[in-house]
């Protein structure tokens, strides 16, 4: 059974890009608890390890990303308002009139992204620019503000993780298709730590920080730890005018834009899902993912990479909304493939 | 007496504008419990709460509204709803909004992104409440409304960010304000209406105004608090105290009367100048009947028609404070009263 008591805590911490702590300590404290290495790099990522009883064994790294998208606190008003600088926030208009959790000097802030009301701007109906927004954190002047909220504090969207549509079978939460990833990678290691069968190959897991602004992702730990073979789990983005009920699966591309990726990792993670019946296909119109960064440096690294995309609505907003179902079968899936996956 | 708590029932309920009445009715049975003489729904869906002195005087009518923006069902594309809206929606904070769809049984829903970059037009968002198009078809019809989804969160300083605080946040400070008033001090027989239709129009109040034959009326709504993008002249400092409208369809003595109360009480309060309209119920209430003398005083808000609405517990406070005065100032009944026996032609 998917542990999705889990994901409502990896999904509900606060863990924007370039601060990612309360995200990695759940995910140190749960390697942890199923009796597995949690090792921190110098960039924030976490790794662990589930080593083969063959000692010339060649090692496949699964690799998610532990942040979300965000904010920095640019500067303050005198009226205490916060000025803001998006962290991987693709649209000043998911950002307007959105509740958000600022990471401040002596705790969490509760707040919200302020708007000019409809009622005076009604002559004047542009899409607001960044520099227009600013988050109301209920602080009175610049001395406040600056006093509870520096500059360079951290902030991300607050949202209620909540189970919804067909039998409850549906997940809208912030920052889920990231934590989602995360999930499944935990749920294989949890799957594995407790089996007696020995994998045949070295098992690493990680968990980098830093895709929403494309930065370091797993490319930092690929290059420490050198696996053969790379499975980057992320998402793709279900269409605007599609239900996020019409997809019932998960993509394991065979290219990434121009760069062809391993066909005989993503042949046989296709052919899993085939048989499974989650395989699913990219929409055209769905937008580009931050792993897609991650496999072109990885590539660029000479790494031999699958990537594995679970589908998500909204992505990188406020509210995406997931299938329970397609998370939990591709772990199933997952977990089915990897003792026999050629790598 | 709660405020927060009523504040909290207020919001639970559903009012989207023309759907007050699915909720009236179980307001007012709770209600029932506070000190009033009767609490009542007239046929427009408006709770009417009366509480009257032990001697007979002439009536007051405090009025907040109890509608909210929001939407109705206008189309089931497949898995998808399309929405109309109603009342005041800037489209531009729809993309990835949570609503209730209020179907058979109530649904969470999410807008979908935009189409694209630039102005969002609301026929091209769709809500998914993750349903198959038959299921959806059984629980949710053409016309069913849609209210905005979001929680009550306490900020620090007082603040209170939640949905439809406008008009719920005043009418939760009307009803502790005439509740905790003692009968024996009133001055008038007070008519507090928690009125329909605001948001498209003002009937409600207009109508429950007409019923109630007042001397006067105290219309209270949010008005705009002061934030980036708003000109200090047309706002309120949130935690400043109430707002009171200085405004050619509200009357001035019966104003300069509320104003002279919060300063006598040390009552802070921001006058703010709308010269032509209030945008409140003042409009529809004042020339209702035989015409209704009209003061404003309202409270700031920031986000006002977002699902981030933002007001200051301390303002609420200082207007349950001045609403109590009000509806026992001896010499405001006498004057709204002799005014009205005046006129005798």
């Amino acid at each position: 059974m998917f542990d999705f008591s889990l994901l409502r805590r990896l999904a509900t911490a606060s863990s924007p890009a370039g601060n990612e702590n309360a995200v990695r300590e759940i995910i140190v404290s749960r390697l942890t608890e199923l009796g597995l290495p949690a090792s921190l790099s110098p960039d924030g990522s976490v790794a662990s390890v589930i080593r083969s009883s063959d000692p010339s064994a060649q090692s496949l790294m699964l690799q998610a990303h532990t942040d979300e998208v965000g904010f920095m606190v640019k500067s303050h008003t005198e009226d205490g308002y916060l000025k803001l600088a998006p962290l991987g926030i693709r649209d000043s208009r998911l950002l307007t009139g959105r509740r958000v959790t600022v990471m401040g000097k002596n705790g969490l802030l509760s707040g919200f992204i302020g708007a000019v009301p409809i009622h005076l701007s009604k002559n004047n109906k542009k899409i607001p620019q960044y520099s227009d927004l600013y988050a109301d954190i209920g602080t009175e002047t610049k001395e406040e503000a600056e006093e509870l909220a520096p500059i360079g504090s951290f902030g991300c969207f607050t949202s209620n993780f909540e189970t919804f549509g067909a039998d409850n079978g549906y997940i809208k939460s912030k920052a889920l298709s990231g934590r989602a990833a995360c999930a499944v990678l935990l749920e294989i290691a949890k799957h594995f730590s407790s089996q007696n069968t020995s994998l045949p190959f070295n098992l690493y897991f990680a968990f980098s920080p830093r895709g929403k602004v494309t930065l370091s992702g797993g490319s930092a730990l690929y290059s420490r730890l050198k696996p053969d073979a790379l499975v980057s789990v992320c998402a793709f983005e279900i269409p605007y005018d599609a239900s996020c009920f019409s997809v019932s699966g998960a993509a394991v591309p065979m290219m990434e834009e121009k760069y062809p990726l391993d066909a005989s990792l993503a042949s046989q993670l296709r052919l899993a899902f085939t048989e499974k019946k989650i395989l699913s296909d990219i929409p055209p119109t769905s937008e580009g993912e931050e792993c897609e960064f991650d496999i072109i440096r990885l590539k660029a690294a000479g790494a031999r990479v699958a990537a594995i995309k679970l589908p998500v609505k909204n992505r990188n907003t406020a509210s995406e909304l997931m299938r329970c179902d397609v998370i939990s079968s591709v772990t199933d899936a997952l977990v089915s493939i990897l003792p026999r996956l050629k790598i | 007496m709660n405020y927060l708590e009523i504040l909290t029932s207020l919001v639970s309920a559903m009012t989207v504008s023309g759907f007050e009445k699915v909720s009236s009715e179980s307001l007012c049975r709770l209600l029932c419990r506070f000190d009033f003489d009767s609490v009542s729904c007239d046929r427009l869906g408006n709770i009417i709460i009366r509480k009257s002195p032990e001697l007979q005087k002439s009536a007051i009518v405090l009025d907040a509204h109890l509608d909210e923006i929001g939407f109705r069902v206008r189309e089931i594309c497949g898995s998808l709803l399309r929405l109309s809206p109603v009342g005041g929606i800037d489209t531009v904070i729809l993309p990835a909004s949570e609503v209730t769809v209020h179907g058979k049984r109530d649904l969470l829903g999410v807008f979908s992104l935009p189409d694209g970059e630039g102005e969002v037009k609301l026929d091209s968002l769709f809500v998914d409440p993750g349903l198959s198009e038959d299921e959806l078809k059984k629980v949710v019809s053409i016309g069913d409304g849609v209210s905005f989804r979001a929680p009550i969160t306490q900020m620090i300083n007082s603040r209170l960010v939640g949905r439809a605080f406008d008009d719920k946040a005043l009418a939760a400070a009307l009803i502790c304000a005439v509740a905790e008033v003692p009968r024996s001090e009133l001055a008038f027989d007070v008519h507090l209406i928690i009125s329909t239709r605001e948001e498209i129009g003002g009937a409600g109040a207009a109508y429950a105004a007409l019923c109630a034959d007042p001397v006067g009326a105290v219309i209270c709504d949010v008005n705009f608090a002061a934030s980036p993008g708003i000109s200090e002249d047309e706002s309120g400092k949130l935690g400043g105290g109430p707002m009171v409208s200085l405004s050619a369809v509200t009357d001035r003595e019966m104003t300069d009367a509320i104003l002279a109360i919060a300063d006598k009480n040390s009552i802070s309060v921001s006058p703010v100048v709308e010269s032509t309209s209030t945008g409140t119920n003042a409009s529809h209430v004042y020339v209702a009947g035989h015409g209704i003398p009209c003061a404003v005083v309202s409270m700031p808000e920031a986000g006002m028609h977002t699902a981030s609405e933002c007001i200051s517990t301390r303002d609420a406070e200082s207007l349950i404070r001045l609403i109590k005065l009000t509806v026992c100032d001896v010499p405001l009944a006498e004057s709204l009263t002799k005014r009205e026996v005046a006129f005798n032609v």
